[in-house]
């Protein structure tokens, strides 16, 4: 995988939980639309939760804050929770905490918190 | 004409605004009389050139912790400077970083005279859009923008304590 490569994979269960998981690196090169595309495929599935699981995302700048904020709005449109699952890499979670949008979301330690939420 | 400004200024570009920021910026920036060698071909390759100088500077503490958000930030704003320099900027011509006895100095030249967008919003509002600028400018100890007939150079400099 070289450096500027994401990807996002998606699992949908049957009692309306769309997990989905992002690997790599979330930048203006890499692009938001995989995750974007992912987060706005959850708000609309008519699903009770959506878990991103950014545990093994290395590298995130405001290309992927944008994507999330904007994912975060459409879940509270739509009445589907979304959790950001961790643990966070410390740049991703400098992300957050830089920009002042810890609480413009919910987070979980883990995928397995995240789900019980 | 060059100059020093203020960056704290009202340099909103209303036709590129933030609402476009999630856009995917053109992958390689146009090549003219050849591509700079010296150049990063893109912000991870930016990013690389900049971790690689940070390990080299703190290999000998091996710490965690603070060394780690040291790096994250520093990170963080060369990647938002490297990508706002291609998708606002008309493209990323020159980068260097440094390091200096007050921090790591990160100049980035793109081929725009424009001003970056420096609209800050605030996050309690839950807006989306113009954190990037807002990331430098609250990460970065220093920030300058020198403009040239042929664009400008915008030089960050990030604390490393």
């Amino acid at each position: 995988m070289t450096a500027d490569e994401l990807h996002v994979v998606v699992e949908t269960t049957d009692d309306g939980v769309v997990l989905i998981r992002v690997r790599g690196n979330l930048d203006g090169w890499s692009g938001p639309s995989g995750l974007a595309d992912a987060l706005e495929e959850a708000a609309g599935s008519g699903g009770r939760l959506t878990v991103a699981d950014l545990s093994r995302l290395e590298f995130a700048d405001s290309t992927a804050l944008h994507a999330l904020l904007n994912a975060q709005r459409r879940h509270d449109g739509a009445g589907v929770r979304l959790v950001l699952a961790g643990p966070l890499d410390t740049g991703v979670r400098r992300l957050f905490e830089v920009s002042g949008t810890l609480g413009a979301f919910t987070f979980a330690d883990t995928v397995d918190a995240a789900l019980r939420c | 004409m060059n100059g020093e400004r203020e960056v704290l200024r009202d340099g909103a570009i209303p036709a590129d605004g933030p609402e476009e920021a999630v856009g995917r910026p053109a992958p390689e920036q146009p090549v003219g009389a050849g591509p700079d060698p010296g150049v990063p071909r893109n912000a991870a390759a930016a990013r690389d050139m900049v971790t690689r100088l940070l390990e080299t500077e703190f290999c000998v503490l091996g710490e965690e912790g603070p060394v780690d958000v040291v790096v994250a930030d520093a990170l963080l704003v060369t990647s938002e400077l490297v990508t706002n320099a291609v998708r606002h900027g008309g493209g990323l011509t020159g980068f260097t970083a440094e390091i200096t006895d007050d921090g790591l100095l990160l100049t980035v030249a793109d081929a725009s005279t424009r001003a970056p967008v420096t609209e800050e919003r605030d996050p309690a509002a839950a807006s989306v859009g113009g954190y990037g600028w807002l990331l430098v400018r609250r990460l970065a100890r220093r920030v300058s923008i020198t403009y040239l007939p042929d664009g400008k150079h915008i030089v960050a400099l990030v604390a490393l304590t």
